[in-house]
This record gives structure tokens, sequence and C-alpha cells, in this order.
């Protein structure tokens, strides 16, 4: 088990990274609109939450909590 | 009448024994789980199809960009919350649990009001000069009331499922060891705001604004 301040340390990071990524979606969205663009950023987004939020890791790995 | 057969089994006796260990049970429910999460994404799915297929890649409805941004950073930040709130209970950190989960709730309370009181213009404030599209505008207001509404139900299912978890928790329930109640109630939060992340662009970002009204 990770100690507990990396465990925290990890969420914010994640939620850095998000913020981040939201921002430059924002920006393409309002010079560019490209669909292919903005796809990539909110796929991007959605893998961080689905694998350091939702530990989707966990269910072929077998852990506890 | 004295001969009443008494059985020297307990009437429960068949109640025990036969639960499989915390760890089977945590395994089948995670898979449960993201079973459910992924049926789901056939519904999301066909809502996203038919914005492509009806708005076209180049075309959406002029929405309020601020309003949008704003929904969209309070449901990602109560995502942080949520994962706080699960990284606590993993440490039996009971205060920062509860006080986390209540800031997601608090959070995903004013993300439902942001889509459904303002982007829905159900409290009557014409957000960014012009009028909320209506769900007879055709394909927009039919396309969009979809996305959101059926997102915004899910949003509230959500609040109800934490407010559930913070309740138990207050109580004394859940431990670093066993807290399957809290780690579901986060999958299903980040899910609903993995539904969003995708949902985002789609609604508001993707081709040129078209002004309905």
């Amino acid at each position: 088990m990770k100690d507990k301040k990396a465990a925290y340390r990890q969420g914010v990071n994640i939620f850095i990274l998000l913020a981040v990524l939201t921002i430059i979606e924002f920006y393409f969205g309002i010079y560019s609109g490209s669909l292919s663009l903005l796809m990539l950023v909110a796929v991007a987004k959605a893998g961080l939450v689905v694998y350091y939020y939702m530990h989707i890791y966990r269910v072929w790995r077998e852990e506890s909590h | 009448m004295s001969a009443v057969a008494t059985s020297t089994t307990p009437a429960h006796d068949h109640d025990h024994g036969h639960e499989p260990p915390y760890i089977v049970r945590l395994r089948n429910n995670r898979l449960g789980l993201w079973l459910f999460c992924f049926s789901e994404l056939f519904l999301f799915g066909a809502l996203l199809s038919a914005r492509f297929y009806l708005w076209g890649a180049d075309s959406r409805p002029e929405l309020d960009q601020t309003l949008g941004l704003i929904t969209t950073a309070v449901l990602l930040i109560s995502s942080f919350f949520i994962n706080r709130a699960e990284t606590a209970i993993g440490y039996n950190d009971r205060k920062t649990f509860l006080n986390s989960l209540m800031v997601t709730f608090v959070l995903g309370l004013i993300f439902l009001i942001g889509v459904v009181g303002f982007e829905w213009g159900l409290f009557g404030i014409a957000i960014g000069g012009h009028e909320p599209l209506k769900p007879t505008d055709g394909i927009w207001g039919a396309v969009f009331y979809g996305m959101t509404g059926m997102h915004a139900i899910h949003v509230l299912t959500g609040l109800i499922f934490i407010l559930i978890v913070w309740n138990n928790g207050r109580k004394g329930h859940f431990s670093a060891e066993e807290h399957w109640g809290v780690e579901a109630c986060a999958i299903y939060w980040h899910f609903v705001d993995v539904i969003w992340i995708i949902f985002y662009p789609a609604l508001y970002l993707i081709g040129a604004a078209i002004v309905i009204h």
C-alpha cells in the first residue's frame, strides 16, 4: 500500500493534469472547433479518470482496496 | 403434546458460514459494477451518435461558454474530492473522508443547478444575453435535452448515492479494510464525470456555433 501522502498527492497531480487539459480543450474549442483535436483531448482526460480515479486495473489484478 | 420434536440445530444456522470471503465478494462486486458502467456506455454512446448524426461535426447550437466551462470545472473538482474521500477511508482518516464526501455532494448539486437551472432556463434567467434552448427547438433542442437530461438523471442518482454513503460513514460504517460502498460510490461518480468529459466538447466546443433564437 502506498504511503498516505503519496496517495493524496497522486490525486492532486491527476487533478492538475485534468485542469490543464480542460483549459487546452477550451482554447481548441474557441479557436478551432476541430473534432479530432477535441476528441483526442477528451479521450485523454477520460483515460486519466478511468485509470487513476476509477482504478480499472483492480478488476483484473484482484487487489483489495 | 409433550412429545413435540425439537431440533438441536439453531434457527438460522444455515445462514452462517457460507458467505464467501470479503475479497471474493469485492472482486465480484467490482466486476458487476464495471459491467454496469459498460452497459451504460451503449445508452450514452447512442446519444452521442445522435448528436453527430443530427447536428453534424461542423455545427452546434450557441450555448454560453462560461457556464459550460464552469459546470465542467465544478464536476472535475467534485471528482477530485470523491477520490480524496476514497483515499481517506483507505487510511481510516474518517474526518477527511466525511468532509470530502460532503464537498463532492455540494459540488454535484452546483453542477446540477448550473445545467438544469441555468442552461435549461428553469430560473428564467437569459444566460449570456440569449434565450436558452427549448426542447421544442427541433434537432437542436431534442439532442441537447436528451444528452443533458440523461446525464442529469445520473448526477441526481449519484448525489443520492453520495448522501447514503455519507450517512453510513457518519454512523461509523466502513473501515480501511472494508469499504466497498465508498469505492462503488466513487466509481459511479467518476463514471458520471467521464460521460460529461465526452459530452462537454460534443455540446459546447465541436463545430461552429449556430444562433437558434
